[in-house]
C-alpha cells in the first residue's frame, strides 16, 4: 500500500495546491534525481534490449551449465537452465516496465472516475462507491492477488485486471478527498454561474487540480506494482515460462541458492533497484511539493 | 534603559532561490509599561520581527546582525536555558489564531499550569489556583469548568481569552501581540481590545502590538510605528501619527481608508499604486521608492535613508518629508442621496427562508428575509459571521436554493431555481464576485480562460476573434494589461485576481452583481483600488450591486441602502444616511460601537455585547438578538418576535423598543477634535 | 459509543458476507471443478459427472453460495460427508455444526483440522514481527520527525525508503545469502521442527526479520510524516515559547498528537502482515496459514480458500473496527 493511499489527510494537505511545474523543478531534489536516474537506466535497457549484443533470453548454453558463474561470454553467468542471466534480466525488465505502467494507468482511470463521482455527487453514489471500496480494501492485498490470479490464471492482462481491482479503491479515496475540498473553492461556484455541466466541472475544473498529489501517488504505485509483479512471479503466479520474469527467476534459483547464490541475487538486485528508483522519485516529489 | 531595545537587527531566510533579508535593518526601543503598535501590510516582516525577539525562526531563518537587548540582556546571544526562562516568563506572546495556538488533545487547565510550573513554581495546587485566578481576570465565567475543557469545546473569543491568560500567567514584563483579533467578529474583537486595555492598567505590562489594521492599533496603543519592506518608516505618538502623518506610505494608508463621514460622491478613496514588494526585493535606499508619488531622482534613490526627527518623538524615514505638503484633513461633504427612491426594483425577497437539516435539527440560515434592491443602487448587507448574509448571496446567485418564501430577480421568480435551471440570460444577468482571491480562479487554467469561457457560454462572442477582442476589452476595463491573460493565477497578486474576478462577472453584462466581502482578504492599500474600480464599473453600467461586508466604514462609504442582519433575520434596513444616525436598532448600535475607527480623535460611545452569536441550530424564540441585547427590557424580548417599526420613510427597525425611545440614544460617533461628526 | 460500535459491527458482517461471495464468484473462473478436485486427476469422467450431479454443482452460483453459508452456520449438512457418495470423508465433529467450513479437497481432511494449527503458527510469526515493528518504527519515525531536515532525519528517511523498496521474497533471498550461505549461522528453512538441528528460536529469526524490516520502513515513514507535521503546528510553537524545556515539548505536546494518525496505520499492519506471511512462509517453508492459502488457491480447494479468506477478512475488519474505536478515544475532538 502506498504512503498516500493510506493517509488521505496527507494528500489533502496539497489539495487545491496543484504545484504546477512540479516536474520542472525536479532537478532541485537530489533524491528525486537519483530515483529518476535508476528508473531511466532500466527504461533505457528495456528499450534497447533488442539492439544490445546479448544472447537470446531463452537460448540455452549447455556448455555454460557446468560453470554457471560469470564468464567472458556470460557476464552475469547463466541460470539453472543455462540461459544468460544478463539477457534475461534485461528482457525481464521489459516485461515489468510494460505491465506496471499500463496497470497503474488503468487503475487510475477507474479509480479517478470512482473518486470524482463519489466526491462530486456525494449521497448514494458516494455510499455505493465507498462500500464497494471497503470490501476490496478489507482483503489483505497479497491474499487478493493470490486468489484472483490463481483462479483467473496468470497473464499480463490478468495482472492488469488484478492491479486495477486492488488499486482503484485507494486512488478513488484520494481523488474523492481532493474533490470534496476543491468543491468548496469559489472557482467551482464561478463555473456554475456560467451554467457549466457536471461533467465539465468534474473533468476541466476539478480533475486538473488533483494532479499534484496524484503524481506522487502514481510513482509510489509504480513501485508497489513492481513489487506485486515480482512477488506474483515468485509465488509461481507470474508470466508463464519461458518468458523472463524477475520474480520467477528468483524462485527458480532459490533451490540452488547455497551453491550458486548469484542466480537469485542478480535478478533480486535488478528488481530492488527499479523499485527504489520509483520510491525515491516519489519521495523527492513529495519533498518538492511541500517546499512550496 | 528601555525595556526592549532592538539595534540594527538583520534577519535573513534561506530559500530555494537564495538568501532573502526579511528584515534588512531594524531598530526600536520600547519602555517598560509602554504600549507600542506596529502597523504594516502582509509581508512587511512584522511577524518575523516578533518571532526573532523570541529567538524562534525555524531552521532556515537566522539573525545575522544586531542585538535584541531585553532588560539589558542580549537575546541574540543568550543560551538555551536563559532563553527558555525569558520565554513565557518575562516575554509572552498572544497569537493570531487562537484555534491553532492551543494543543487540541490537552485540557485548558493542563496547558495553563505548565506556565507557572516552567517558571519556578513547584506546587501543582498553587499553579492551578493561579491559573483559575488569571482566567477570572480575563473574564471567563466559571474558570474551573473552563480548565477541564478541551480547546474545541470553546468559542473563538473564549480561546483567545485563554491564550491571553496563558501569556499573563507568569506576569511578564512584555507582551507581544500578533494580530490577536484577526478572524474574530467585530463585536468580539471590541471586547478583547477592551480586555487588553484593562489588563495593561492592572498588570503594568508593556505591549508590543502588531497589526495590519490601523483602527485596532489606534484603540490600544500610545505610540505607533509603521513598517514597510522590513524597515520602520515612521514612529510617532498615536495622536501625532494620525494628525500629521509624515511618511508618504503612512499617508497613503490613511488616504486609502474611508474617513468617517466621507462617501463615494464626496472624497474618493486614494489607493497606493503598485503592490508591496516581495521580501528582500525592495530598493535598498527607500523601500517605498517604486510606489511613492513624491520620489525625486538623486534624493530618494541615492543613499539609504535614515530615520529623521520630524517633531517631538516623531521619527520618519523619508528624505523629502519636509518638502511634502501638509496632508489635507478630509473635508466634510454633505451627503447627497443621488439615487432616487423611485428607481425600478430589480431584486425583491419576501419571507425568504433557507433551512438546512442537520441530523434531526434544523439550521436556520435565512429566516423570513424581506428586502429589495433598486436599479443602479448599492445595497449593502452587514452582519457578523453566522448572520446568513452569504447564504442569501448564494440563493440570489443560484448557487443554493431557498426552502421557503419568494425571491424575484428582474421579474422572474427564482427562490427555488438554481443557476442551471435558470435561463441563460438570467444567469448572465446575475453574477457574483467572491471573497477569497486565492480560490476564485482555477489554478490550472490561465486567467484569460474563465473570461473566454463565460463569453462562449453566454453566447456573447460567436467566434474566436470576437472572443479575444472582448477578453482584451474586459481586461482593459479592470485596468489590467492584456498580456496578463496567459498568466496563471499564482503569478498574480491578490488584488489582480479580484480584478479578474470582476472582469469575469461583467463578461455577461450583468444587471445585478453580488459582491461577497470582495476586498476583506486584500491589503489595505490594495482594497481602495479594487473598491474604486468596482464602483466605477457599477456606475458606468448602472449595475445594481449587492455588497456584503462586515466592514461598517466601507459600507458607510459606498452603500445607498443598508440591511443589517443577525442570525438569519433583518434587524434594520434603510438608506445609508439613516442607518448611521439614531434611532438605531440596538444591534446596529453595538456594531457601530465595536467598529475600530482609525482616528484616536473620534471617540465612540461604547456599548459592548456579551458572549458570541448563538448557533443558528438553536435560535432564541423571541427577538433573535435578545440573548445579547444590552437594551433588552423584559420577558417580551425573549418570548415574542419584535414588531416592524418604521422610523422614517424606508427606514425599518425590528425591535420592541418604541422608535421615540431609540431616537433618544446618543450618536455612537462623537469627535473630540474639530472634525464634525458624520 | 455503544451505538457506534454496534453499527460498525453490522457493517463489518455485511462486508464479510459480500467479500466471501466475491471469493465464491472468483473461484468460478478456476479450471476444473469441485468434483474433479475431489476425485483427483485419475478419476473417470463419468465418476466426476456423477458426483457433479449429486452435489448439485450445476445450481446457480447464488444457490450454491447460500448452501455454503448454510453449512457454515450449521443449518445444513455438509454434502461431501454424505456416506452415499462413498468418498469416505468424515468429520469427527459431525456433518452439521456451527463453524463447519467443510472438507478440504487438497488435504483430504476437514478444514477445521487443517486450519487452526497453521493459523497458530502464523499468529506466532506475525505476533513476533508486530512486536518488532511497533517499537522500531516508532523510535525511528519520532527521531527523524523531531527535527525535519536534520542529518538524522535524512539518514532515517533514506534507510526507510530502502527498507520499503525490497519485496519480502527479495529480502528473504538477500538474508539467506548473507546469514545462511555466507556465514552459516542461521537455518535457511523454518519447518518449526525441533529435530532439524536448529532451535525453534533460530528458525524464527529470518522469517520475523523479513516481515519486520519491510513493514517497519513503511510505518516509520508514516510516523515521521506525522511527527514532522505536528512539530510545525502552532501549538508546538506555543509550548516552546511558554518556556517549556524541549523534552517536555516533545513528550507532552508533540508525541500524543503525532500518534493519532499513525495509530490507525499501525493497527492496519496486522492486515498487511497476513499478506506478508504468504510470501515469507513460502520462502522459509514455514508451516503456516499463508502457505496453506497459497497451496489451496493453486489447487482450487474452494472450502479451504473460503475458510482462509473469511478468517483473513475477519482479522482485517476487526482491526479496522479497533482502530476506529481507538482513534475516537485518542482524539478528544472525535469524541465530541
Amino acid at each position: 500500500m502506498s504512503a498516500i493511499a493510506n493517509d488521505p489527510a496527507a494528500a489533502l494537505e496539497n489539495a487545491g495546491r496543484p504545484s504546477p511545474g512540479l516536474l520542472r523543478r525536479l532537478p532541485s531534489s537530489p533524491i528525486a534525481l537519483v530515483g529518476l536516474a535508476l528508473v531511466l537506466f532500466w527504461v533505457a535497457l528495456a528499450l534497447l534490449a533488442p539492439l544490445l549484443p546479448l544472447p537470446l533470453p531463452n537460448a540455452q548454453d549447455y556448455l555454460a551449465m557446468g560453470h554457471p558463474g560469470s564468464s567472458a561470454k556470460h557476464w552475469l553467468g547463466v541460470d539453472p537452465l543455462g540461459r544468460d542471466l544478463l539477457a534475461r534480466i534485461v528482457w525481464g525488465g521489459r516485461t515489468v516496465l510494460a505491465v506496471a505502467p499500463v496497470a497503474v494507468l488503468a487503475a487510475y482511470v477507474v479509480g479517478a472516475a470512482m473518486g470524482l463521482l463519489a466526491g462530486y455527487y456525494r449521497g448514494w453514489v458516494d455510499v455505493a462507491v465507498s462500500r464497494a471500496s471497503d470490501v476490496i480494501l478489507s482483503f489483505p492485498v497479497v491474499v487478493l492477488y493470490v486468489i484472483l490470479i490463481a483462479n483467473i490464471g496468470p497473464s499480463p492482462l490478468n495482472i492488469v485486471v488484478a492491479v486495477v481491482l486492488a488499486s482503484a479503491p485507494g486512488i478513488s479515496r484520494i481523488v474523492r478527498g481532493l474533490v470534496m475540498v476543491l468543491m468548496h473553492q469559489e472557482f467551482v461556484a464561478a463555473a456554475y454561474l456560467r451554467r457549466e455541466t457536471d461533467l465539465f466541472v468534474m473533468l476541466v475544473e476539478l480533475l486538473p487540480n488533483c494532479r499534484g498529489p496524484l503524481i506522487t501517488d502514481f510513482c509510489l504505485r509504480l513501485g508497489y506494482t513492481t513489487i506485486t509483479i515480482g512477488t506474483l512471479g515468485f509465488l509461481g503466479l507470474g508470466l508463464p515460462p519461458p518468458n523472463p520474469d524477475w520474480g520467477g527467476m528468483v524462485k527458480q534459483a532459490t533451490s540452488m541458492i547455497t551453491v550458486f547464490p548469484h542466480m537469485a541475487l542478480y535478478p533480486t538486485i535488478a528488481l530492488v533497484s527499479l523499485i527504489l528508483g520509483f520510491n525515491l522519485l516519489a519521495d523527492g516529489l513529495t519533498e518538492l511539493s511541500q517546499a512550496d | 534603559m528601555p525595556l526592549l531595545s532592538i539595534r540594527d537587527l538583520r534577519v535573513e531566510y534561506r530559500t530555494s532561490r537564495g538568501t532573502v533579508a526579511a528584515i534588512p535593518e531594524f531598530s526600536l526601543d520600547i519602555e517598560a509599561g509602554e504600549s507600542f503598535g506596529l502597523v504594516g501590510e502582509s509581508g512587511c516582516g512584522k511577524s518575523t520581527l516578533i518571532l526573532a525577539i523570541m529567538g524562534y525562526m525555524g531552521r532556515n531563518g537566522a539573525i545575522t546582525r544586531g542585538q535584541i537587548l531585553f532588560e539589558g540582556q542580549d537575546l541574540v546571544r543568550a543560551g538555551a536555558e536563559e532563553l527558555r526562562r525569558i520565554r513565557g516568563g518575562r516575554i509572552a506572546i498572544v497569537y493570531q489564531e487562537p484555534a491553532t495556538a492551543l494543543n487540541p488533545s490537552m485540557t485548558i487547565g493542563a496547558q495553563l499550569v505548565e506556565v507557572p510550573l516552567a517558571h519556578g513554581m513547584s506546587s501543582m495546587v498553587e499553579a492551578r489556583r493561579q491559573a483559575a485566578h488569571v482566567l477570572a481576570d480575563v473574564h471567563l465565567p466559571d474558570p474551573d469548568s473552563v480548565m477541564r475543557r478541551y480547546p474545541h469545546q470553546l468559542s473563538g473569543g473564549q480561546k483567545q481569552r485563554v491564550v491571553i491568560a496563558m501569556a499573563l500567567l507568569a506576569n511578564p514584563a512584555l507582551l507581544l501581540l500578533d494580530e490577536p483579533t484577526t478572524g474574530l467578529d467585530v463585536t468580539v474583537e471590541a471586547t478583547v481590545l477592551d480586555l487588553l486595555n484593562e489588563l495593561r492598567a492592572k498588570y503594568g505590562t508593556a505591549l508590543f502590538y502588531i497589526s495590519h489594521n490601523l483602527g485596532v492599533i489606534a484603540q490600544v496603543c500610545e505610540r505607533i510605528g509603521v513598517m514597510y519592506a522590513g524597515k520602520l518608516v515612521e514612529d510617532a505618538p498615536a495622536a501625532g501619527l494620525f494628525r500629521t502623518p509624515r511618511h508618504p506610505y503612512t499617508r497613503g494608508l490613511l488616504a486609502s481608508l474611508p474617513r468617517s463621514g466621507a462617501d463615494k460622491r464626496g472624497a474618493p478613496l486614494l489607493p497606493i499604486p503598485g503592490v508591496v514588494p516581495a521580501a528582500g526585493r525592495a530598493p535598498a535606499s527607500c523601500g517605498f521608492l517604486s510606489r511613492c508619488g513624491h520620489a525625486a531622482a538623486g534624493v530618494c534613490d541615492a543613499a539609504v535613508v535614515p530615520l529623521l526627527l520630524a517633531g517631538p518623538g516623531h521619527l520618519v524615514r523619508c528624505a523629502r518629508w519636509a518638502d511634502l505638503p501638509e496632508m489635507a484633513a478630509p473635508s466634510p461633504v454633505a451627503r447627497a442621496d443621488a439615487v432616487a427612491a423611485t428607481d425600478e426594483i430589480v431584486m425583491e425577497a419576501h419571507d425568504l427562508t433557507r433551512v438546512y437539516p442537520v441530523g434531526r435539527r434544523q439550521l436556520l440560515a435565512n429566516d423570513r428575509l424581506t428586502l429589495a434592491a433598486r436599479r443602479g443602487h448599492v445595497l449593502a448587507i452587514v452582519g457578523e459571521s453566522g448572520s446568513g448574509k452569504s447564504t442569501f448571496a448564494k440563493v440570489l446567485a443560484g448557487l443554493d436554493t431557498a426552502t421557503g418564501g419568494s425571491l424575484s430577480v428582474l421579474g422572474k421568480e427564482v427562490a427555488a431555481r438554481p443557476a442551471r435551471r435558470r435561463a441563460a440570460a438570467l444567469v448572465a444577468a446575475v453574477q457574483m464576485v467572491f471573497q477569497n482571491p486565492d480560490g476564485t480562479l482555477n489554478p490550472s487554467h490561465p486567467v484569460g480562460w474563465p473570461l473566454a469561457r463565460a463569453l462562449h457560454k453566454f453566447g456573447i462572442a460567436r467566434d474566436r476573434r470576437a472572443a479575444e477582442a472582448r477578453v482584451s476589452a474586459l481586461l482593459d476595463m479592470v485596468r489590467l494589461p492584456v498580456s496578463l491573460r496567459h498568466a496563471l493565477p499564482r503569478q498574480l497578486s491578490g488584488g489582480q485576481k479580484q480584478r479578474i474576478a470582476i472582469a469575469r462577472a461583467f463578461a455577461g453584462n450583468p444587471e445585478l452583481l453580488i459582491a461577497d466581502e470582495p476586498v476583506s482578504a486584500l491589503d489595505v492599500s490594495v482594497q481602495a483600488a479594487v473598491i474604486n474600480l468596482l464602483l466605477r464599473i457599477q456606475e458606468e453600467h448602472r449595475t445594481t450591486l449587492v455588497f456584503i461586508s462586515h466592514d461598517l466604514g466601507l459600507v458607510r462609504y459606498l452603500a445607498d441602502e443598508v440591511v443589517v442582519m443577525y442570525l438569519g433575520q433583518v434587524m434594520e434596513a434603510g438608506p445609508v444616511s439613516a442607518l448611521f444616525e439614531p434611532p438605531y436598532h440596538p444591534y446596529t448600535e453595538a456594531l457601530l460601537s465595536a467598529a475600530p475607527v482609525p482616528d484616536p480623535q473620534i471617540r465612540t460611545t461604547r456599548i459592548r455585547l456579551e458572549g458570541e452569536i448563538p448557533s443558528p441550530l438553536n435560535v432564541p424564540p423571541g427577538c433573535r438578538f435578545a440573548t445579547r441585547c444590552p437594551r433588552k427590557f423584559g420577558r417580551i424580548c425573549d418570548d415574542t418576535p419584535p414588531p416592524l417599526r418604521e422610523a422614517a420613510a424606508g427606514h425599518l427597525i425590528h425591535c420592541h423598543i418604541p422608535i421615540e425611545e431609540l431616537r433618544r440614544v446618543p450618536p455612537v460617533f462623537a469627535t473630540t477634535g474639530p472634525a464634525p461628526a458624520g | 459509543m455503544t451505538r457506534y460500535v454496534l453499527r460498525r459491527a453490522v457493517e463489518m458482517l455485511a462486508t464479510l458476507l459480500v467479500a466471501s461471495f466475491l471469493v465464491f464468484v472468483v473461484t468460478e473462473f478456476s479450471p476444473g471443478n469441485v468434483a474433479r478436485k475431489t476425485l483427483g486427476a485419475f478419476a473417470l469422467q463419468e465418476q466426476v459427472d456423477l458426483l457433479y450431479q449429486k452435489l448439485h454443482l450445476n445450481d446457480p452460483l447464488l444457490v450454491r453460495y447460500v448452501r455454503w453459508v448454510g453449512v457454515l452456520t450449521g443449518v445444513e449438512a455438509d454434502p461431501l460427508q454424505d456416506p452415499a457418495l462413498g468418498l469416505g470423508f468424515k468429520d469427527p465433529r459431525g456433518d452439521r455444526y456451527f463453524g463447519n467450513f467443510g472438507y478440504s479437497t487438497l488435504y483430504k481432511a476437514p478444514v477445521n483440522d487443517v486450519l487452526w494449527d497453521r493459523l497458530g503458527n502464523t499468529a506466532l510469526l506475525a505476533g513476533l514481527a508486530f512486536a518488532v515493528i511497533v517499537p522500531l518504527s516508532l523510535v525511528l519515525g519520532v527521531l527523524a520527525g523531531m527535527r525535519a531536515g536534520s542529518a538524522l532525519d535524512r539518514a532515517v528517511s533514506t534507510l526507510s525508503i530502502i527498507m520499503t523498496s525490497i519485496p519480502e521474497f527479495a529480502l528473504g533471498v538477500l538474508l539467506v545469502a548473507v546469514f545462511v550461505v555466507a556465514f552459516g549461522i542461521l537455518p535457511g528453512t523454518s519447518p518449526l521442527d525441533a529435530h532439524s538441528g536448529w532451535s525453534i528460536a533460530s528458525q524464527l529469526v529470518l522469517p520475523v526479520a523479513v516481515l519486520a524490516i519491510y513493514d517497519s520502513g513503511y510505518v516509520a515513514r508514516m510516523v515521521r510524516a506525522s511527527m514532522t507535521e505536528v512539530m510545525a503546528k502552532p501549538y508546538v510553537r506555543t509550548a516552546v515559547l511558554k518556556g517549556l524545556p524541549r523534552r517536555q515539548v516533545i513528550l507532552r505536546h508533540a508525541l500524543r498528537n503525532a500518534m493519532i494518525a499513525p495509530f490507525t496505520v499501525i493497527l492496519l499492519q496486522i492486515n498487511w502482515l497476513i499478506g506478508g506471511v504468504v510470501v515469507t512462509e513460502l520462502v522459509f517453508a514455514y508451516p503456516g496459514f499463508g502457505r496453506m492459502l497459497l497451496d489451496a488457491s493453486l489447487f482450487g480447494d474452494v472450502s479451504l480458500i473460503e475458510a482462509a479468506t473469511l478468517i483473513a477478512l475477519f482479522v482485517a475488519t476487526a482491526t479496522q473496527l479497533l482502530s476506529d474505536i481507538g482513534y475516537r478515544l485518542l482524539d478528544p475532538q472525535a469524541r465530541g
